[in-house]
């Protein structure tokens, strides 16, 4: 009974100790967990605060872009924050801007449509010391400085003659042009470089150009009403990868796969599937990610030498089932 | 100092099974605390937002206040709260660190300062008098307000999905931690109680054992084992004492047995005494009765010799004259030291004797070392050897028996030796003489054993007397005596 007794007393008392620490690794991570807000890994201190201001799409465009200057920005000594506004509220991005300006953050990217007062925030962003770098797709009236592009208007030179390539006289084309556009359809850089590029065979016809309203099945609600209003359309010329990814849908579901063929813009990995079957014919590749790596670089000249640049434009690709060209 | 040892045992484990317990409820105590001051934390952040809310909002309305109606009062609330507001902008974050939240923190603490700085630029102007300055910044610091307004909704928004996620991991341990709770408290509860069960094995199994002891005790089994203790207590002293007083008892046991022993030993002693005291009063009596017939028989013998010597019959005259001499040396005290010389002086005269009765059918051949004669020995030894030679050693020997006496010096004790050429002692009957009793049953045996004895006592136990059977040659008989006479 004695030996028994302290038997009992030893094996208590290691489950007294294993409950005790049991209980305080529970405890620990309880309070970790409770406490998990304030303190969170605070990550190494950076140099500059650099804001970025981009409409929340899932095209891989904005995706490319916001890669790049992550990629940068440590290299950068900055500590990026990013800010998405609905691409149906493009107004949204006024309040950030603002923010930006009176929180005085070292330094602004922020998308910028063709139809942005780009240059008048680009001053009123010096003013207030904050180095505003314009990111999109074509420069906004008036060149600004620093701003980092596609240049579409190439883009629809090459779409287009990959079209006349494939169709000749016989190309009758639909457009699907950039939902963050604005303004008149036929003053749009990619429009303006497709018709140069079908005038070359003049039995070409742009039948249709459409914008479509922001939104994740905007490309097949765009790509169905073309090809069911005009349906002599056998090739639709996409510029960006969500209008890509609708319009190769819309000719699935339709059955027109063959007849109807697709210029789409950018790379994801549904759209290779869909160029490994032959449903897309070719992709314009932009290099996004370029774009968001050149814009740190602005943002760092502005900010210690304070050296303004030229527009620049991002370089593209083709991508084809079995072809690829610069 | 050993009194008190047990109370300070138990005191001591008694304190220790209540610090187990004491520990296991601190510790579920502390870990409570430390649990509610976490959920203070997780709230913390949260409480900063809407405090700052709050204090803008106050401040805005004491600006708006003081700039509409110049209001003295709005302006001290306006001067009281852009303080206050000052003063929690300062608790938010500046430092700048890849992290949404920091640098939310970060934007709002800018925005904030931004607006303080156009409030009070605001109500410098609303001083000097300048209505577009002051208007002017008012509108800048209602958009900053709005935009801070927005930072904070989403900080809160962000703070809150935190304490969500926290919560939620707090939730999904609390019953673990309630679970390991109760168990802690369990097990310190039942490993107290088998400490306290230990201790009070401890503590009485030696006053179990020492009761047994002292029942056995009772019982009469003085020799029961006490179990060692080397407990310095209460009990170790008890037990010790116990110990003690066992052996006491033991010791008093062995010396009641011892002097009854002795007791025994006086007491048979005493009826020895008595028995010797009967046989020494009967001996007095022979010897008183002994004493008369000498002086007869002497006076008889001179009569004879005077009567042969008269008659001129001188053998006659010359036996009586043996006679007399031998039976003088014969009864004078046996106890008594004789030269060597006198005692084969004996044994001639009772050679002559025997030489009477068995003519010339024996020869007797007695030879002596001179330095042996003087020696000193008890009396009386040779002639029962001699005698014994004759009446049994040559009993069968119908002639030409021989019976050799003779006394040696040898390595310090005189060797007396009676040897005959008869059948010889066989081991029995060597055996029979040594080991009969002094009864007086054995035939033959009573005078060898006569002198065994005589010559034990009479040498204090260093003579001695041996027997040898002469293969085919009869018996010798050796007396070895120390040679105390030598000169």
């Amino acid at each position: 009974m004695k030996t028994l007794a302290w038997l009992l007393a030893v094996v208590f008392g290691l489950a007294f100790v294993g409950a005790t620490l049991m209980n305080a690794d529970l405890i620990g991570r309880s309070r970790r967990a409770l406490a998990g807000g304030a303190r969170r890994e605070r990550g190494v201190e950076a140099r500059y605060q650099l804001m970025v201001v981009l409409p929340d799409s899932d095209d891989s465009f904005f995706q490319g872009l916001l890669d790049g200057i992550k990629d940068s920005a440590p290299q950068a000594g900055a500590a990026v924050q990013v800010f998405r506004y609905p691409s149906a509220l493009p107004a949204q991005a006024e309040t950030y801007y603002d923010i930006a300006l009176r929180a005085k953050v070292d330094g602004l990217i922020m998308f910028t449509p063709r139809s942005d007062r780009t240059v008048e925030r680009e001053q009123k962003a010096l003013r207030s010391g904050v180095v505003f770098v314009p990111v999109g797709t074509d420069p906004p009236a008036g060149n600004p400085y620093d701003f980092i592009g596609t240049g579409s208007l190439r883009q629809g030179l090459e779409g287009g003659k990959r079209i006349c390539n494939l169709l000749g006289d016989a190309a009758r084309v639909g457009v699907i042009l950039p939902a963050t556009g604005s303004g008149r359809l036929d003053q749009e850089p990619l429009f303006k470089g497709l018709a140069a590029a079908l005038t070359v065979f003049p039995g070409a016809v742009l039948v249709t150009a459409a914008r479509p309203e922001p939104g994740v099945l905007s490309g097949v609600e765009t790509a169905s009403a073309m090809l069911r209003t005009y349906p002599q359309i056998n090739a639709l010329f996409c510029s960006s990868s969500q209008d890509t990814l609708g319009a190769a849908q819309v000719v699935l579901d339709l059955d027109r796969v063959g007849r109807v063929l697709i210029i789409g813009t950018d790379e994801t990995p549904e759209i290779r599937r869909y160029l490994d079957k032959g449903i897309i014919t070719a992709s314009i590749v932009r290099d996004s990610r370029w774009i968001g790596q050149q814009a740190v670089r602005a943002f760092v000249q502005g900010k210690e030498n304070h050296l303004r640049q030229a527009a620049k434009e991002a370089d593209f690709s083709i991508r084809t089932p079995g072809e690829e060209q610069p | 100092m050993s009194l008190g040892t047990v109370r300070r045992k138990i005191i001591g484990n008694s304190t220790l099974v209540l610090l187990i317990i004491a520990s296991a409820t601190f510790y579920t105590g502390l870990a409570s605390s430390e649990l509610a001051r976490s959920v203070v934390i997780l709230f913390r952040d949260n409480q900063l937002m809407e405090d700052l809310r709050t204090t803008l909002a106050r401040t805005e309305t004491g600006l708006t206040g003081y700039l509409s109606n110049k209001n003295s009062d709005a302006l001290k609330d306006y001067i009281r709260y852009s303080t206050q507001l000052a003063d929690q902008t300062r608790k938010l974050n500046r430092e700048l660190r890849p992290d949404d939240n920091l640098l939310l923190q970060r934007d709002l603490a800018g925005l904030l300062d931004s607006y303080l700085e156009d409030t009070d630029a605001s109500v410098t102007a609303k001083r000097g008098r300048d209505v577009k300055g002051y208007t002017g910044r008012y509108e800048s610091s209602e958009r900053t307000a709005e935009l801070s307004r927005f930072l904070i909704t989403r900080i809160e928004g962000m703070f809150i999905a935190d304490s969500l996620a926290g919560f939620k991991g707090f939730n999904s341990r609390v019953s673990a931690v309630l679970t390991s709770n109760a168990v802690l408290v369990l097990a310190a509860t039942l490993m107290g109680l088998m400490v306290l069960v230990q201790f009070s094995y401890r503590l009485t199994s030696p006053l179990s054992k020492l009761a047994e002891a002292a029942r056995a005790v009772g019982r009469g089994e003085y020799d029961h084992e006490l179990p060692l203790t080397e407990a310095n207590d209460e009990i170790g002293t008890t037990a010790a004492a116990f110990s003690s007083m066992q052996e006491s008892i033991r010791q008093a046991f062995a010396e009641l047995r011892s002097k009854s022993e002795v007791e025994k030993r006086l007491m048979e002693e005493r009826v020895r005494v008595l028995d010797m005291d009967r046989k020494l009063k009967a001996a007095e009596l022979l010897a008183l009765q002994t004493q008369i017939n000498p002086h007869f028989l002497f006076n008889t013998l001179s009569a004879g010799i005077q009567l042969a010597a008269s008659e001129d019959a001188d053998r006659t005259g010359d036996f009586l004259e043996n006679l007399a001499e031998f039976i003088r040396y014969v009864l004078r005290p046996p106890s008594r030291l004789v030269q060597v010389g006198d005692e084969l002086e004996c044994v001639r005269r009772y050679i002559w004797l025997l030489r009477l009765r068995f003519g010339e059918r024996f020869r007797f051949e007695v030879s002596s070392d001179p330095l042996a004669l003087a020696v000193e020995t008890p009396a009386l030894l040779l002639q029962p050897l001699v005698e014994n030679a004759v009446g049994h050693g040559l009993k069968d020997v119908e002639t030409g028996g021989v019976v050799r006496i003779s006394a040696r010096l040898a390595a310090g004790e005189v060797v007396l030796a009676v040897e005959d050429s008869g059948a010889g002692m066989s081991d029995e009957d060597i055996e029979r003489v040594l080991g009969a009793e002094d009864n007086g049953l054995h035939e033959g045996g009573i005078g060898l054993r006569n002198v065994i004895r005589r010559v034990a006592l009479a040498t204090g136990g260093r003579g001695r007397v041996t027997f040898a059977r002469l293969e085919g040659q009869g018996t010798a008989v050796r007396i070895h005596v120390p040679a105390r006479g030598e000169r």
